[in-house]
């Protein structure tokens, strides 16, 4: 997979529901934190009850999100974010995540989401819109630490 | 008796255990490695001889090139204790293999056992090393490594030591070694797998999901890292001169031991234990190796506290510069002994134990990396240069050492200067320069790098939806390249009128806003438009350059389009350029007339258009006018009110910097603060300074930039104001930090002279908050007081974040809140990175009254620093109640209320008067609640 500019980084953070609202200087700046992985199909991305550190956007690909018992949730697909949970909770992983096909994943570690917050309020915002817009894995209960 | 013990090494309660597991493992593998090792040195000086030396050296830099390039490969791909673990298991073969040579007499005559031997010693050695510290790296962060690293340094002395008693006692045969060698292997393998089962590692923050690390970093960015980094290529320098300088030091004493114990060679090979030379290296090794050990266990670390890493650099050196311009005034053994001294006691007790502190300061991407590749891969390289330098009979051996050690006291000087700097660059990994510009990016872009991502853009505009278009124009507009325009403007004369538009409305605030190639292109686009839609901001953009004839303007003026009549006003006002004086004098007022319509109307978009033409004549007169209309209900009118105030605003504007100042403070709108700020900023007004502080304490990151770009533009003047606001224990201390950091821009030298008595005070509060909160609900077991302790705690990191925020700026580091906040961090890792750097960069007796405080020690170890007569709960709510902090006086008034103290109402309502709003909600809840 060919190295991504900044400038690829920063389009691609435009595209998701969290960054869409900001304007060019500040994606720029963000995009020189966000790491890019990529990842062949099956490949487990995280498993249930592990700490989480950093949270993924999907900038290609789809990603299958299962339970405890294995099951299927639901498909992450371009541009949705995933792994923002335990970010905020200091808890272990609720869900687990595994790629279905070829993935490319932006990741974004928490003490970066966390500065980029108080800076740019509107991306807290976008996380309170996303977190009403009800997705069936993000109702989920916490698993307890 | 486990306290003692606990002092004695540096520990704290809890750390025992881990630290006898590493400390043992480091006994075991280093006391395998070091039987074999020591006694094929001894076993090739008697039959083979230092003559040939040189090729041994050869060879094992050659062996190692080739096991560096496989550990660097393998360290990205398996778990560090699986490569551990891998090299033991190989070592332990290759023991067997001699032990079975040795039994049916293979390789002796012919010598090439003794050669492996050695070999394979050296190549052992260096490669468990190297395994060992990235294994127990993994399991502390910086500072434990600074108390805890020369313990595990001195279990390996302990190894090298009993190797020594084993050579000097003569007792054991060598076969006899090797399966002493090869059991003390297997249960070196045994213990490993037992502490990766039981000791959890501390994680950096990238390194715990399954996934792997993100994979930014090719083989050429970290090249690029490395050679971007000063710090690393120093250290990298020196540690290629040390082992230059280890290489030439053994030889040299090599062969002053050979000529001193001559007879040495005429022992026969059955007899090698009684061989005179075999006992005195047992013996020196023995006393070098306790001199390690009681150094390593009791000193080194001390010395550390005491003299810095800096301080710790040019021992070596400044013993190898000793020993070798000493040697040629005496013939005795002294001066060899003591390169002995430095070869098998000093490079390994100080220098091995500097380096891995020192790996601390190289980029964090690439710390192991580093680690491997000078520790594998210089190692051999070095003694390769040493073995090559040898091979030259005219050169002199001991001036080469004594020339090498001159460098190295050079390199040594410059890597003890780049240290702090560097330990706080990677703290600022972190960091999110929100500051920078896409203008300043571009520097960092590879040629190759930049075309790309311009292309991208290119093709973004060219290929994108709308919203993808806006963000191309204002990324190619953004990176100001000239040389793009004409690839820009070809692109977009594809595109439709919409993203046209767009295009207008963001070259206004572009550096190409007055570019000869872009008025000529809008100049045929007015030509060939017709669209009302585009032609309305483009008669817009022309009038303000003046290229709008006031025929045009005139005509435009009966336009239904809001955006047309607005461009023939400023056409109208302009038209001096165009028209007689009488004409011009018409066409003005008739153009005032129509502004004032627009501008009276209720209609937002005719308001928004009237506030643009106001803009176009930037005239500092219209700062009044303006005014009204930053209450607009409409935050898009309000804005433009903002920003055509912060264009026009002169000193001379600076009687309505106080109203704007409440505009700020009552609106949440960022862009709209960062204007009015901006204006406020133009007024130089210096009599702000305390207003702006204050106001700082509700605004965001950015915004506070703002207000601290101001005040340093207000210059020195303002110094006495910021000196009494940093010292003001009333204010909030963002406030007071705010203060502190521009005033430690402005003028260093107050900052510092003032430090001291403030951070003292500041300690004792932090200590005041720290104790109660633990020791409070002890002593009133029958109350619940945990919100009590919870506000306790928050003023303590609130203290601890303001003490570390000053401390930074006295110690002239860009970010200081980057400091706090990576304090604050639930990462062990990147807090002892914090305190590093504060040990490192402020004033030495200030960071120790800081230390109990912020280094992690247990809670009753901090505890004792608080000297102050204890006070009761009833007192702690008093002194609670009248701190600055909102939080201390809502738990005082909460707690008050829930134990029912004495006077609580009356106490509460007094405290109400002149109290902010949301204190006083509170206290009216608290009121009603309890009758």
């Amino acid at each position: 997979m060919k190295h991504l500019t900044l400038i690829d980084k920063a389009f691609l953070l435009k595209r998701t529901p969290l960054f869409g609202m900001l304007d060019f200087d500040l994606l720029l700046v963000i995009s020189d934190k966000i790491g890019t992985l990529p990842l062949d199909a099956e490949d487990t991305i995280f498993a249930i009850q592990e700490p989480g550190t950093r949270m993924y956007f999907i900038a290609k690909g789809e990603v299958e999100v299962f339970d405890e018992q294995k099951r299927l949730i639901t498909t992450l697909q371009t541009p949705d974010f995933f792994g923002d949970e335990s970010l905020f909770s200091d808890k272990p992983r609720g869900y687990s995540a595994r790629c279905k096909t070829d993935t490319l994943l932006l990741t974004l570690s928490k003490t970066n989401l966390l500065t980029i917050i108080s800076e740019c309020p509107q991306v807290a915002v976008g996380l309170l819109q996303s977190y009403t817009s009800f997705h069936k894995f993000r109702s989920r209960k916490e698993v307890a630490e | 008796m486990s306290g003692f013990f606990r002092k004695l090494f540096n520990m704290y309660p809890g750390e025992g255990k881990n630290a006898s597991s590493f400390a043992l493992l480091g006994f075991m593998w280093a006391f395998a490695v070091s039987l074999g090792w020591k006694n094929a040195d001894a076993l090739f000086l008697l039959n083979v001889g230092a003559e040939s030396l040189p090729i041994a050296y050869a060879c094992i830099a050659s062996i190692m090139i080739g096991i560096a390039s496989f550990m660097m490969y393998a360290y990205n791909q398996f778990p560090v204790h699986r490569i551990f673990m891998t090299a033991l298991i190989v070592a332990a073969c290759f023991y067997s293999f001699a032990y079975t040579c040795i039994h049916y007499n293979l390789g002796i005559e012919n010598k090439w056992l003794w050669y492996l031997l050695r070999i394979f010693g050296w190549v052992f050695f260096t490669v468990l090393n190297t395994s060992f510290w990235t294994f127990i790296d993994q399991f502390y962060h910086i500072r434990d490594s600074n108390r805890l690293f020369c313990l595990f340094s001195s279990s390996i002395f302990i190894g090298i030591a009993l190797t020594g008693a084993v050579m000097r006692s003569g007792l054991f045969e060598f076969s006899e070694i090797c399966l002493a060698i090869i059991a003390l292997f297997m249960a070196t393998l045994f213990w490993i797998s037992r502490i990766v089962k039981r000791v959890q590692p501390v994680h950096g923050e990238h390194e715990i999901d399954s996934a792997p690390q993100p994979s930014d970093q090719t083989i050429r960015q970290a090249l690029k890292t490395v050679l971007t980094s000063k710090f690393a290529l120093c250290l990298m320098c020196f540690n290629f001169l040390t082992f230059v300088s280890v290489i030439l030091t053994e030889y040299n004493y090599m062969f002053a031991f050979q000529d001193h114990f001559g007879g040495g060679f005429e022992q026969p090979i059955s007899n090698e234990e009684d061989a005179p030379l075999m006992l005195f290296l047992g013996q020196c090794i023995i006393f070098v190796s306790l001199f390690n050990v009681v150094f390593g266990m009791f000193f080194y670390s001390r010395f550390i506290r005491r003299f810095g890493i800096g301080g710790m650099i040019i021992i070596t050196p400044l013993l190898l510069i000793f020993a070798y311009s000493g040697w040629p005034m005496s013939s005795t053994m002294f001066f060899p002994l003591v390169l002995f001294f430095v070869s098998e006691g000093t490079f390994f007790i100080i220098d091995d134990s500097n380096f891995n502190l020192l790996l601390n300061g190289v980029p964090t991407k690439l710390k192991y990396k580093i680690r491997i590749f000078i520790e594998s891969f210089f190692e051999p390289v070095g003694t390769l240069t040493s073995a090559f330098l040898l091979s030259f009979s005219m050169l002199d051996s001991r001036l080469l050492g004594f020339l090498v050690a001159l460098l190295l006291v050079a390199v040594g000087t410059a890597l003890r200067k780049l240290y702090p700097k560097a330990i706080l660059t990677n703290l600022a990994e972190n960091t999110i320069h929100f500051e920078k510009t896409p203008k300043e990016w571009l520097p960092a872009l590879s040629k190759k790098e930049r075309k790309a991502s311009e292309s991208r853009l290119l093709a973004i505009l060219k290929m994108g939806d709308f919203s993808a278009q806006e963000f191309a124009i204002e990324g190619l507009l953004d990176f100001e390249d000239p040389s793009i325009l004409d690839r820009m403007l070809a692109v977009l004369e594809q595109c439709p009128a919409a993203t046209k538009k767009l295009f207008i409305a963001k070259l206004g605030r572009s550096i190409f806003s007055n570019e000869a190639r872009i008025i000529e292109r809008l100049l045929a686009w007015e030509q060939e438009e017709s669209n009302t839609e585009l032609l309305g901001p483009l008669y817009f953009y022309l009038a303000k350059q003046g290229l709008l004839s006031p025929q045009k303007a005139l005509l435009a003026l009966r336009s239904s389009d809001l955006n047309m009549r607005g461009a023939a006003l400023i056409a109208l006002k302009k038209s001096p350029a165009f028209s007689s004086s009488q004409v011009a004098a018409e066409l003005q007022a008739l153009a005032a007339e129509h502004l004032q319509e627009l501008l009276g109307s209720e209609n937002e978009e005719a308001i928004s258009v009237g506030i643009n033409v106001l803009a176009a004549d930037a005239n500092p007169e219209d700062v009044n006018s303006l005014i009204p209309y930053l209450n607009s209900e409409s935050s898009m009118i309000a804005r433009q009110a903002a920003h055509l105030i912060a264009e026009i605003a002169t000193p001379q504007s600076s009687r309505h910097a106080r109203i704007l100042l409440r505009y700020i403070e009552s609106q949440s709108d960022n862009a709209f603060r960062l204007e009015l700020l901006k204006a406020i900023g133009k007024m130089l007004d210096t009599s702000l300074v305390s207003d702006l502080i204050l106001l700082s304490l509700h605004l965001r990151p950015n915004e506070r930039r703002m207000i601290e770009k101001i005040i340093i533009q207000l210059g020195l003047r303002t110094v006495p104001e910021l000196i009494s606001l940093t010292k003001d224990s009333g204010l909030h201390d963002k406030c007071r930090v705010l203060a502190g950091k521009i005033l430690g821009r402005l003028a260093l030298p107050q900052l510092r002279a003032n430090l001291y008595p403030l951070i003292g005070a500041e300690i004792d509060r932090a200590l005041f908050y720290f104790y109660y909160h633990h020791t409070i609900q002890k002593r009133y077991p029958q109350y619940d007081l945990h919100v009590l302790q919870d506000a306790l705690l928050s003023g303590y990191h609130s203290v601890i974040d303001f003490i570390i925020q000053l401390l930074s700026l006295s110690g002239e580091i860009e970010d200081p809140e980057l400091l706090s906040r990576s304090m604050r961090s639930h990462n062990p890792k990147i807090r002892s990175q914090v305190i590093e750097t504060l040990e490192k960069t402020c004033e030495p007796q200030l960071f120790r009254l800081l230390q109990p405080l912020v280094d992690d020690w247990p809670v009753a170890e901090k505890l004792r620093y608080y000297s102050q007569e204890p006070i009761d709960l009833q007192a702690l709510l008093d002194v609670l109640r009248h701190s600055a902090s909102l939080t201390d006086q809502i738990a005082s008034a909460a707690i008050s209320s829930s134990i029912k103290t004495p006077n609580w109402q009356h106490t509460l309502k007094q405290q109400m008067k002149g109290n902010e709003e949301i204190f006083n909600h509170f206290a009216y809840e608290i009121l009603e609640s309890k009758p």
